[in-house]
């Protein structure tokens, strides 16, 4: 008897062990996956027709979804709508949409939602009316159909108007019954929904368990506010949260040695130069704009400063897009003081006993306006080119400024030259192109006008074909280059920071952050 | 005293209206137009200028100012540029949170800054008076973007100890202090420096009076000398500098609020200076200010409590 008592410890132990193993292991399962990523501002609001700041628009992305998405390599893929087309004149775009779908509070997605959220788009209380206004009339002629009639045709129309904030799709329902609160308790359809925002502190969204499409499979996400690099730093490091969204450059060697996080850096469609305002002189005169940019080691300037996270290129249309040439194609003006000399001289200056070049007796002096730390290296770029250019008798400084102010100025054309971006997230060209350099582009801050540009440009967007387009686009960036308008300083890269048990993340620069892949490992 | 206090209270409103024009006029003639910000660097001038009406920017300076002045009397702070909130709620969800980390400030700062005050004068011009003071020096002039971050660095990064930065909640509760406790520190640090030297001069003037050198002739033990005839009567600059300090706790966390990431009116300040979202900036300092009147209100009166010789008329 005793013997069997004695027997029976052994097999208690072994079962109360499966038990707390079965137990422990069940619990372990049932541990939530939630991510947390760190963001340098609140988010402001989520009604899609007033999103402008990129914050917003990446918390915005995990809960509204466009009727197609861009594909990590730029193409295109189907998200609401399961197939598009354009009419042969490309006036006429029609989408037919995913059946089935239905937003978080339960009702149904269909063509009557998108086309009266296309229409508010077009009216007063948006911030988009005018970039949308391309769109002549909005129709569904069926519950699964929505056709867009442009004014004219557009082959830039998909990045215009379906792929910006203003194209999520938010619920008729929700902003119907919400009122005022609809901008702050975004109701989509995306893999993640709504749950809390503590104002300056955090958002949550979970999981939508009826996306249609594979995933997620974080049972969370969480965003943080973290407005000081150097905190969100010691955020990730000690793990409070997994992705961040800046580090300070000299934090960046320390994080790239560090075996728990992971530093990517991928090329992205942002583009840097020093832009010539030529609506009065000295600018007016492209050969002084040529002698300023061959008085400059821009290359070098770059390289020293910049690299690896800006790369030196040559043109308006970023180095990842299928419509940028390759190096060498274009024209352009590099270093070469003897050529500026040449160039300046055959523009009236004369160099003085001083060294400094000179018109009429008055010096050559240029302002360089730079932003602050708004883009990568700015200031040290700009100060950098005023060296070389006070070394090669041109008076040079630098004018830094906080944005709101620096904004005003440049908008405004009070500058000489001025250190400025373009960021997008697609390879269409237009998006540059037109921007920047069409006459009365929203980006065109320097006065420049060639009317042999613009015809170019108008018909690059009339035509459907991607080869001719490719052409035509070459040829707007040779005649971009030849005018001299603008300072090259090079593209920008994108860089993403996370922990490594952060698995499935594949960001692209042609995406906001998506999330639906991550798995966090333990 | 009733007299008085009606007396300050339309002084403060003086103070409060002046600090308002102030503002506005500071916000409206620097350079940076709201709708600019708003509608986003890619935005069409169009677009913007629709912006711009549809805010009231386009009205003459006098007529935005009496809207706000308006508002104002109506306890209508206006609706923020950037959300589309009433301001009012804006601050509400923030100034809790600042007051908290103020309160948190001064809980530490104060004893601590007067108990090293005391045993500084003590013993004047001794080993013990200069490290006391150095550590002051120290505290003075120390950055609180750096202390914040050296903070971090040791109780998070190295000890994993406290989470480096947000707010876990109630500081009643146990995150919560645990997430109060390094900006408490932060932001406390140069206020008990302030107090500490503050408190050493006020008592090395008092331990001189003739009352004090008869109390000692008395009999009385030095700790009752010290703490209960001295340091009443050296406390009242410290309750001034105190009710400044408070005042200027909540207008002034702006720093640290930023580097550990606290949900304040600072860190809502700050980013409506840089998106010139008026209303925000014009009601966060509103607030401020009113905050910073009124403790210095209760500044004044509580000299009374503290020394009974003092009346109000």
């Amino acid at each position: 008897m005793k013997a069997q008592r004695l027997n029976s410890y052994p097999v208690l132990t072994a079962l109360l062990l499966a038990v707390f193993l079965a137990l422990s292991g069940q619990a372990w399962a049932q541990v939530p996956q939630v991510l947390v990523v760190a963001l340098e501002t609140d988010v402001v609001q989520f009604d899609p027709i007033k999103i402008q700041d990129e914050t917003t628009s990446q918390v915005a992305y995990q809960i509204y979804e466009h009727l197609i998405n861009r594909t990590v390599d730029g193409g295109l893929e189907p998200a609401l709508a399961v197939s598009w087309e354009s009419d042969p004149t490309g006036k006429v775009w029609t989408f037919h949409l995913r059946r089935g779908v239905r937003f978080h509070d339960g009702s149904p997605f269909n063509a009557h939602v998108v086309k009266w959220h296309f229409e508010r788009a077009l009216g007063p209380e948006s911030w988009f009316q005018t970039q949308f206004s391309i769109i002549d009339r909005v129709e569904a002629p069926d519950d699964y159909t929505v056709v867009f009639y442009l004014k004219e045709a557009n082959a830039a129309f998909l990045e215009q108007v379906i792929l910006t904030n203003a194209g999520y799709i938010p619920s008729k329902k929700a902003f119907e019954e919400k009122g005022d609160a609809f901008a702050f308790e975004p109701v989509g359809t995306g893999p993640f929904k709504w749950d809390t925002w503590v104002k300056g502190q955090r958002v949550e969204l979970v999981r939508n368990d009826d996306w249609w499409g594979n995933g997620p499979k974080l049972d969370k996400v969480v965003f943080r506010v973290i407005p000081e690099a150097n905190t969100q730093v010691i955020e990730l490091e000690t793990g409070g949260v997994h992705i961040i969204s800046r580090a300070p450059q000299s934090d960046m060697e320390r994080l790239e040695r560090n075996p728990n996080i992971v530093v990517l850096n991928r090329p992205a469609y942002r583009i840097r130069a020093l832009e010539f305002n030529v609506t009065r002189p000295p600018f007016d005169d492209v050969r002084v704009r040529q002698a300023i940019q061959h008085a400059v080691d821009m290359r070098l300037i770059v390289s020293a400063l910049a690299e690896p996270l800006v790369v030196y290129s040559d043109s308006v249309v970023p180095m990842a897009s299928w419509a940028y040439p390759g190096e060498g194609v274009l024209p352009n003006y590099p270093y070469n003081p003897e050529r500026a000399a040449q160039l300046l001289t055959e523009a009236g200056y004369v160099r003085n006993a001083q060294g400094r070049w000179v018109k009429d007796g008055q010096p050559l002096r240029v302002v360089i306006h730079s932003s602050d730390n708004r883009y990568f290296a700015d200031t040290d770029i700009s100060a950098a080119v005023a060296n070389q250019l006070n070394r090669f008798g041109i008076e040079a400084t630098v004018r830094v400024m906080e944005w709101a102010a620096y904004l005003e100025e440049v908008r405004n054309g009070q500058f000489q030259l001025a250190f400025l971006g373009w960021n997008q997230s697609s390879p269409e060209p237009s998006l540059f192109t037109d921007a920047k350099a069409k006459t009365g582009g929203r980006a065109n801050f320097g006065g420049y006008y060639d009317p042999r540009l613009d015809a170019v440009l108008d018909q690059a967007l009339r035509v459907a074909d991607q080869e001719q387009r490719k052409q035509l686009y070459l040829e707007a960036q040779r005649i971009i280059n030849e005018n001299a308008w603008f300072f090259w300083v090079g593209n920008e890269s994108r860089t993403w920071i996370f922990r490594k048990e952060v698995q499935g993340y594949n960001p692209s620069p042609s995406l906001p952050y998506t999330y639906t892949d991550i798995v966090i490992a333990r | 005293m009733s007299q008085y206090v009606a007396r300050k209270l339309l002084s403060s409103i003086l103070v409060l209206l002046g600090v308002s024009v102030a503002v506005f006029l500071i916000l409206h003639l620097s350079p940076g137009d709201p709708a600019r910000l708003l509608a986003g660097p890619e935005a069409y001038e169009e677009d913007i200028a629709a912006i711009r009406e549809r805010l009231g920017l386009n009205d003459p300076l006098h007529v935005q100012y009496g809207r706000f002045l308006m508002g104002v009397l109506r306890l209508d702070l206006g609706t923020s540029f950037r959300t589309g909130r009433p301001v009012i709620q804006e601050i509400a969800a923030r100034f809790p949170h600042t007051v908290e980390l103020a309160v948190a400030s001064l809980l530490w700062s104060l004893p601590v800054g007067i108990a090293i005050g005391v045993f500084a004068a003590r013993r004047p011009n001794s080993p013990g008076d200069g490290l006391a003071m150095g550590m002051a020096l120290l505290g003075v002039s120390m950055p609180t973007f750096w202390l914040g971050l050296l903070l971090m660095l040791f109780f998070s990064y190295h000890l994993g100890w406290l989470p480096a930065s947000g707010r876990g909640g109630s500081p009643l509760t146990w995150e919560g202090l645990r997430t109060i406790i390094m900006p408490a520190l932060t932001l406390g640090s140069p206020a008990a420096a302030v107090f500490a030297r503050i408190t050493r001069s006020s008592m090395l003037q008092v331990l001189d009076l003739d009352y004090i050198r008869t109390a000692r002739a008395k009999g009385l033990s030095e700790w009752r000398v010290t703490y209960r005839h001295a340091l009443r009567n050296a406390l009242i600059p410290v309750i001034t500098m105190a009710g400044l300090q408070f005042g200027s706790l909540l207008g002034g966390a702006l720093v640290t609020e930023q580097v550990f990431a606290w949900p304040g009116i600072g860190t809502l300040l700050v980013n409506a200076i840089v998106s010139r979202d008026y209303p925000v900036v014009q009601g966060c300092i509103l607030v401020i200010a009113a905050a910073f009147v009124l403790v210095n209100l209760a500044v004044d009166l509580l000299y009374s409590l503290v020394d009974p010789r003092i009346t109000y008329s």
